[in-house]
């Protein structure tokens, strides 16, 4: 217990016989506690002092007719507080409408989204993956393999484009791919995948 | 004329339809009521509008009093939480105009108290309380000027009796190292 807490408990009658006993003995020894004691105790003093102030008996007996001329008036409509709630209310509406809207749209799209792969069967479903991986996939790993000779002569088989042709005309291999139907593309692809040419490549 | 004054005779003589009896048990609160809120809120105008509150909702809801505790404790009651309300109240007004948080003196209403003596003191004191945070305020006013227990207290706010100590502890420090300071 510090000197603070056993002071106040001391003034306001919360220890022990033995431990007051105990306080007073420490009390009379120190000189310094007994100084703190005083100054806790002015204050629990100044406080009962000022425990029975009296009000102005003037100011007493007016409190009770104004509360009476108050319960004579009716009631009345403050324009400033009911703009207030007014405002506070349709705040409220604003951010409810703006809130609910987000929470229900958002629902609505993942809803769609479960409701349609759902609907899709596994054809369907690979298709749609191929499509959203989109051609650009398969391009890139044409082109990525462009350099090698035996994708050229490939391609040269396939395209049934000459190769020296293609530089003379200054036409790119991604150009001519790029030109290509989808079916087209699908089957040079294909051919590069069931052949060994891309075994060392990064597919 | 025999005149009531027993708080339960009142309140039926009251909810029976007689005003009078009204009167007198606000007479008989109102300046217990006003101490309470100005001890809490240091400042006269807003002890005055509590005070008024006060009557109003024991107008308007002394039908729902049972009579579990005495009068007084329910008044008590009403009047702490309408003083702590306000309290918030004006620490919102105060933080949403960015005023500072600064007591504005007490000016006009000095002669509530006559003796000139006493109300110097107790605008000392009252200083001093304002200084208190208001949890500690409140145990501080409830025990030493309103004269209640740990325990009716507790009943009252609904903390632990460990918790109004504490802050009952705290609170006495801070006053005393106050008054210490402005040279009590």
């Amino acid at each position: 217990m510090t000197t603070d807490v056993r002071i106040i408990k001391y003034i306001e009658n919360e220890l022990s016989p033995q431990e007051r006993n105990a306080f007073e003995v420490d009390m009379n020894n120190s000189v310094e506690l007994r100084k703190e004691f005083e100054i806790y105790l002015r204050v629990k003093k100044e406080t009962g002092n000022l425990k029975e102030l009296k009000l102005n008996p003037r100011y007493l007996d007016s409190i009770l007719p104004e509360f009476r001329n108050k319960l004579k008036l009716p009631r009345i409509f403050s324009v400033k507080r009911n703009l207030g709630y007014a405002f506070g209310a349709m705040l409220v509406f604003i951010l409810s409408i703006v809130v609910l809207k987000n929470f229900f749209n958002a629902k609505t799209e993942l809803t769609d989204l479960q409701e349609f792969t759902q609907s899709l069967n596994e054809n369907q479903r690979i298709e749609l993956l191929k499509n959203l991986n989109g051609d650009q996939g398969v391009y890139e790993i044409i082109s990525d393999s462009l350099y090698k000779p035996e994708l050229i002569s490939l391609f040269e088989t396939n395209l049934k484009v000459n190769n020296e042709v293609a530089e003379t005309y200054d036409i790119e291999y991604h150009e001519i791919i790029s030109g290509l139907s989808k079916d087209e593309v699908e089957l040079i692809y294909n051919e590069i995948l069931n052949s060994d040419l891309l075994k060392e490549d990064a597919l | 004329m025999n005149v009531k004054t027993d708080d339960y005779e009142l309140v039926r003589d009251f909810l029976s339809g007689n005003e009078q009896s009204f009167n007198i048990l606000a007479r008989k609160y109102q300046e217990r009521i006003y101490w309470h809120a100005r001890r809490m809120l240091g400042d006269h105008d807003d002890a005055h509008d509590i005070v008024q509150q006060v009557l109003l909702v024991m107008h308007n809801k002394l039908n729902t009093f049972n009579f579990s505790s005495s009068l007084y404790t329910w008044i008590y009651k009403i009047t702490a939480t309408r003083s702590l309300n306000l309290i918030k109240k004006k620490k919102l007004t105060r933080l949403f105009t960015f005023s500072s948080d600064e007591i504005v003196e007490n000016s006009g209403y000095e002669n509530i108290i006559d003796d000139i003596e006493s109300r110097e003191r107790f605008l000392k004191m009252e200083k001093h309380l304002n200084s208190l945070p208001v949890k500690q305020r409140q145990v501080f006013v409830m025990r030493n000027y309103d004269d209640f227990s740990y325990e009716e207290i507790s009943n009252m706010t609904g903390k632990s009796i460990g918790t109004l100590k504490a802050n009952y502890f705290h609170a006495f420090r801070k006053m005393k190292e106050l008054m210490e300071k402005n040279d009590y």
